[in-house]
């Protein structure tokens, strides 16, 4: 890891006022979305209220947008490169800078909502749903920053943004598509009978899909032994690989130049 | 010594204190680099060499390739054949890296840093020694003349002469062994381009080795000792500027006081003279006190000016019109053009 860029990317963000309000505003209206359930008196004493550990993923977004991308597009990265400093190194560093910035504040958020919490009902003060709840939004920060890598290394400026929505859009028009086939034994839309092998890769594509996308490992669930936990993390791990591999290989193929792109 | 080796140990690359001879410098062989997949070759065959302590001037018109062979020198472009070699190592190599400083000609800075925030990110991205930092970065802030009311300024404030400034001080940060200066005073004001030619000659005088490519013929004239033409891609013509050139016509500009009364300056007084010796009148103005004549080499330049003087012309200027380079650039335009 290379500290100047890691604290270089930490300053970058610290810069821009637009993402400094969104970042308050993700802290706030979660906890005061959870305050105001912990004052309605229909909420259950033992129940926390937490928001989900999804929630770590838009803090990703948030700090992870156009990462590369931005500095591709002010011809930036171009100076950094021309120091003895490998793609892979600044790669790496640019994911651990957005994922340990993400994980700080998902966790600071949580933190909040559980003091709320615990000030409304003492009782709550030895949750553990709120340690298993931070430990995914740890986890779930580190992999998305790396998805976030791979598409930031792909396009200029805050594209990767587009992208990442393309990419959804064009998983749900796939889905609407393919999905019927899944709960009607095969048949599709009342006609011949589709090869299970189509419907086979689908369910894979579709699986891959939302590991690539979602790559998370559900704590609580591995620690209430409903989840396997090996092929969770193996996905996991993949995930991780394979974004920063693919990162790494996109940045090394591009030429660079020291103006604007 | 010491500062050197703690370097190469933050740096993670061995020490570039060792080198060898025969491979040192930077070599360019037969480099061909083309856009567009093939359609526009910006670079075709160039080949040229730089030996270490060299200084050597890169000149040739817009959309020659200078900016290109620059790019492919750094590692930035991928070029399609040749080799290119610093020290004998590929340019893309983290040791070249941490050797060769590097200017482009536009740079293009985070506008929230300060010029001083700047300079020590740089710094810790050479590896250089922490300790070192805040001395290092206020003695090259200082050495390119920065405004030190403006080290602490947001580089969004700076104007493009201090942004220059700025560039270079990062050029020098990792005490480079090879500088590529990509119009170095581009944007400056006439005091920068002063403080830039003083820089350009301190580094020769401490050695170091490095390319310049500028429009400014001038500056590399008193800057360079040697100059490569380049012309679509090519390497046209290769000067040498330390060596005298005795026997190559020029013309003169001749200037001598116009309130004289010993003798009448007329354009046939002039021509007599010049032509006796060989010479030619291009040019004269009678009321500008000037002429200018084409000789043929240094030594009849100097026998024109002793005959003038002895004919009771009071000869007070003798310039070239044209100096060396930009003689030598406008012939190569001139061929090119008739291409």
């Amino acid at each position: 890891m290379n500290r100047a860029i890691c604290v270089n990317t930490w300053r970058q963000f610290k810069s821009n006022n637009v993402r400094l309000i969104l970042l308050t505003l993700m802290i706030l209206l979660p906890l005061g979305g959870t305050t105001l359930m912990r004052c309605n008196a229909s909420v259950a004493v033992d129940d926390a209220c937490l928001s989900p550990p999804f929630i770590a993923t838009l803090f990703t977004l948030l700090w992870g947008i156009g990462v590369i991308g931005c500095e591709r597009q002010h011809g930036t990265i171009s100076l950094v490169l021309s120091r003895p400093v490998s793609i892979s190194r600044y790669v790496f560093s640019k994911w651990l800078a957005v994922s340990i910035a993400a994980s700080i504040c998902s966790v600071q958020a949580l933190l909040i909502e559980q003091f709320v919490s615990v000030v409304l009902s003492p009782s709550l003060m030895f949750n553990t749903e709120f340690v298993a709840n931070g430990l995914e939004r740890v986890l779930l920060c580190f992999s998305t920053a790396s998805v976030l890598i791979f598409f930031s290394s792909l396009v200029t400026g805050i594209k990767d943004l587009a992208l990442i929505a393309g990419v959804l859009f064009a998983g749900q028009l796939v889905r609407s598509f393919f999905e019927p086939l899944t709960y009607n034994s095969g048949h599709f839309l009342g006609l011949s009978q589709v090869p299970s092998f189509i419907i086979n890769f689908y369910k894979a594509c579709a699986d891959a899909y939302c590991v690539f996308l979602y790559p998370n490992i559900p704590v609580a669930d591995i620690l209430n032994g409903s989840a396997e936990f090996f092929t969770y993390l193996i996905n996991y791990t993949c995930v991780i690989t394979v974004s920063l591999s693919m990162a790494i290989f996109f940045l090394s193929r591009k030429e660079y130049s020291y103006a604007h792109e | 010594m010491v500062e050197a080796e703690q370097t190469a140990e933050q740096t993670k690359v061995p020490s570039t204190e060792v080198v060898d001879v025969a491979a040192s410098g930077i070599n360019v062989v037969n480099l061909v680099k083309s856009y567009k997949g093939g359609k526009v070759r910006a670079l075709d065959g160039v080949s040229l060499s730089i030996k270490p302590g060299e200084a050597l001037g890169l000149v040739g018109p817009n959309g020659a390739g200078k900016t290109t062979l620059i790019g492919c020198m750094m590692g930035f472009l991928r070029y399609q054949s040749g080799e290119i070699t610093i020290d004998g190592l590929a340019p893309d190599d983290l040791v070249t890296r941490a050797m060769v400083g590097y200017l482009p000609e536009r740079l293009t800075f985070d506008r929230w840093m300060t010029g001083r925030d700047f300079l020590h990110f740089h710094h810790e991205l050479c590896g250089r020694p922490e300790k070192l930092r805040l001395h290092e970065c206020e003695e090259l802030l200082r050495k390119v003349e920065l405004d030190p009311a403006a080290w602490s300024m947001a580089v969004r404030k700076y104007s493009r002469g201090m942004l220059q400034r700025l560039g270079f001080a990062q050029a020098l940060v990792n005490k480079p062994r090879y500088l590529l200066l990509d119009e170095p005073a581009s944007g400056m004001d006439p005091h920068g381009v002063l403080v830039v030619q003083s820089l350009l000659r301190g580094l020769r005088q401490d050695g170091l080795t490095f390319l310049l490519n500028s429009h400014q013929l001038d500056q590399i004239e008193r800057s360079c000792d040697r100059v490569i033409f380049i012309q679509k891609g090519k390497v046209v013509r290769e000067e040498n500027l330390r060596t005298r050139e005795e026997s190559v016509p020029r013309t003169m500009c001749i200037s001598w006081l116009g309130y004289s009364d010993e003798v009448l300056v007329d354009s046939a007084l002039v021509s007599k003279i010049a032509t006796e010796l060989g010479a030619t009148l291009e040019q004269f103005s009678q009321t500008e006190a000037n002429a200018s004549i084409t000789v043929g080499s240094e030594a009849e330049c100097a026998r024109l000016i002793k005959t003038m003087v002895e004919a009771g012309i009071p000869v007070t200027r003798v310039v070239p019109e044209l100096s060396r380079l930009q003689k030598a650039f406008v012939d190569e335009m001139s061929k090119g053009g008739a291409k």
